[in-house]
Order: C-alpha cells, then sequence, then structure tokens
C-alpha cells in the first residue's frame, strides 16, 4: 500500500462511517451516550476534507491529528494518537508485515493512553487480536475482524460510560470495538490489494 | 517561577479556578481552558494551544474522565522548550497550591513533591 493506496483507504473510511451511523449509534444507545456513530462520522468526514497529499508517514500523522480534533470523547483522542504514533512506523510501502507492526502500536497505544487491558469490551479487543489474524492468515478479512468485535457481546464493560450499565452491558456488541472493525478492515484491504 | 495550566471539562471550573488561584498567585501565568464549543468536555486543541503559549516550565492540572488522556496525549506531544509536569492532584486544591509557592519562588521539584502528598 503506497501513500496513494493508503489515502484512498482513509478517505473510504467516510462513506463506511456515513453509511453505519446509525448502527453505531445504536450500539451506543444501548451501552453508552449515543454519540459514537456522529462522533466517528464527524471524524472520517473531517479526514475526507482535510488530509489530501503526502507521505505515508505524514498522511497517518494528519489523519490522527484531524481526528483527534474532531471528535469528542475518549475514542477520537484514542484512535488519533494511535494514527500519529503507527506515522512512526510506515514504510512508503506499507506491506502485511509493516501493517502488523502499526498495528502492535496501536495495541500499545489504545493499552497505555485508553489504560484498558483485554475482556473489558472496548476497542481494544478487537485492536488487540487484529495483529495477530494478520499474521496468522495473512490478512484481515472483514469476518474474521468481526468476529473480534462480536465476542465483546458477551463481555461485562469495566471501562468507560458502558461500565455504569455492568451487567446490563452484556448482550450488545461494544460500539467502539464495531468501529475499530471497520478501520482495521480498511487498513488490511489496502495491503491486500498492494 | 512556574506556569499553571488548567483542564477542565466545564470552562466554569477552568474560569473559576483561575480566578481563585490568580487572587493568591497575582504574578503566576496560569493557562485555563474549560468545555468544548460551549459544551461539557475537553479536546486536544485547546490543550496544546495552552502549551503553545507557555513561558516557564509548566505544571497542570486536570479535572475528570478524559482530561488525563486528552493532557498526557498533549504533553507527549508536546516539543517545545520547557518542562511540563502533570500532577495527579485536585484541580482545586493542587493548583491553588502549586500558584501560591510558584508565586513565593519556590523551586518546580518541591511544589511537585507537595503535591504528590495530596491524593485526588
Amino acid at each position: 500500500m503506497d501513500a496513494e493506496k493508503l489515502l484512498a483507504q482513509l478517505h473510504g473510511l467516510k462513506t463506511v462511517f456515513d453509511e453505519k451511523e446509525s448502527e453505531l449509534t445504536a450500539l451506543d444507545r444501548e451501552i453508552g451516550d449515543g454519540d459514537h456513530g456522529v462522533n466517528m462520522k464527524r471524524g472520517f468526514n473531517a479526514v475526507d476534507e482535510k488530509v489530501s497529499e503526502g507521505s505515508t508517514k505524514e498522511i497517518l500523522k494528519q489523519t490522527g491529528m484531524t481526528l483527534m480534533s474532531s471528535i469528542g470523547g475518549a475514542s477520537g483522542p484514542l484512535y488519533g494518537f494511535s494514527f500519529v504514533k503507527m506515522s512512526d512506523a510506515a514504510a512508503d510501502e506499507i506491506d502485511a508485515d509493516n501493517l502488523a507492526q502499526m498495528l502492535d502500536i496501536f495495541t500499545e497505544t489504545v493499552a497505555e493512553k485508553g489504560k484498558v487491558e483485554g475482556g473489558e469490551k472496548t476497542m481494544y479487543d478487537v485492536i488487540s487480536k487484529s495483529a495477530g489474524v494478520l499474521r496468522e492468515t495473512g490478512g484481515l478479512k472483514m469476518e474474521d475482524v468481526q468476529k473480534l468485535a462480536d465476542d465483546t457481546e458477551d463481555m461485562i464493560a469495566t471501562k468507560g460510560r458502558a461500565a455504569y450499565f455492568k451487567e446490563k452491558s452484556k448482550g450488545t456488541v461494544d460500539p467502539g470495538a464495531q468501529s475499530a472493525v471497520y478501520i482495521i478492515h480498511a487498513l488490511g484491504e489496502g495491503v491486500d490489494n498492494g | 517561577m512556574a506556569d499553571i495550566l488548567i483542564i477542565s471539562h466545564s470552562s466554569k471550573i477552568a474560569e473559576g479556578t483561575k480566578a481563585l488561584v490568580g487572587q493568591m498567585a497575582k504574578d503566576v501565568t496560569i493557562h485555563a481552558s474549560g468545555g468544548v464549543d460551549g459544551e461539557i468536555g475537553t479536546n486536544i486543541d485547546q490543550i496544546n494551544n495552552m502549551l503553545g503559549s507557555i513561558g516557564n516550565d509548566t505544571i497542570c492540572f486536570y479535572d475528570i474522565g478524559s482530561s488525563l488522556m486528552n493532557l498526557e496525549m498533549a504533553v507527549e506531544m508536546y516539543d517545545g522548550p520547557y518542562a511540563v509536569h502533570i500532577s495527579k492532584a485536585p484541580l482545586v486544591e493542587g493548583s491553588f497550591l502549586a500558584g501560591v509557592e510558584s508565586s513565593v519562588g519556590t523551586e518546580t521539584e518541591y511544589i511537585l513533591e507537595k503535591l504528590n502528598e495530596m491524593k485526588k
């Protein structure tokens, strides 16, 4: 995935989050404050508008800065800061190995800044296992990544606003885990198509 | 003399705390920001803007939830010439103590030690 392809994949997320807004809103209404759909939509609309050129590193960094300033709550800054951190590791031509390294950084950043670990029903449950999926299967197929988000359905939230719902959070896929699926799938798709 | 930086979810908390500390520490520069677009919240841009205008080593205070996360990210990305410290002390009491100590010329290191003894 070169800079042009990376940019196309990130711009493509505008369409994805436009389409998935109501799905994410519905999940977040169940176990949060209902703003995750509109937040992700706003964030990637801003990326589509503001990020237009540069090297892979520059594109990732600008995407991160844009997400940090345009999405409220915890998820925007976490996604944004992770993109900024991942930009350091990005090669000019991102292949599967390089993407796996970037996903390791994504994982470390969310763990450190979000103060989260596995099994707490968050975006981390998808992000932290995606590098493993990529290394094992050579790609990031939608069904494989979606499975990671589906696994959060039976978990009980202990972090973020969902934690106030305790046992009631069981039975709903975590909205942050679901939005992470779309982001990671888009990155994986870019590598698949060379 | 250290600068004080205050980030809150509420503009009124930020402004009120700044006024409180400012009254006792007139010579200390206090950077305060709260709320996002008139609503409750914090945003990394407002912290970046404040860090862009610091003129001394700075001690930062935050209130609840994601304010610490945003503050940590902004401080990690700060590449200016000053040392920026995050205090886990309670926003009002901590910034008050730091402001007063800074105004009487207490070393930043010693202020940080005192702040460490305060619990949120």
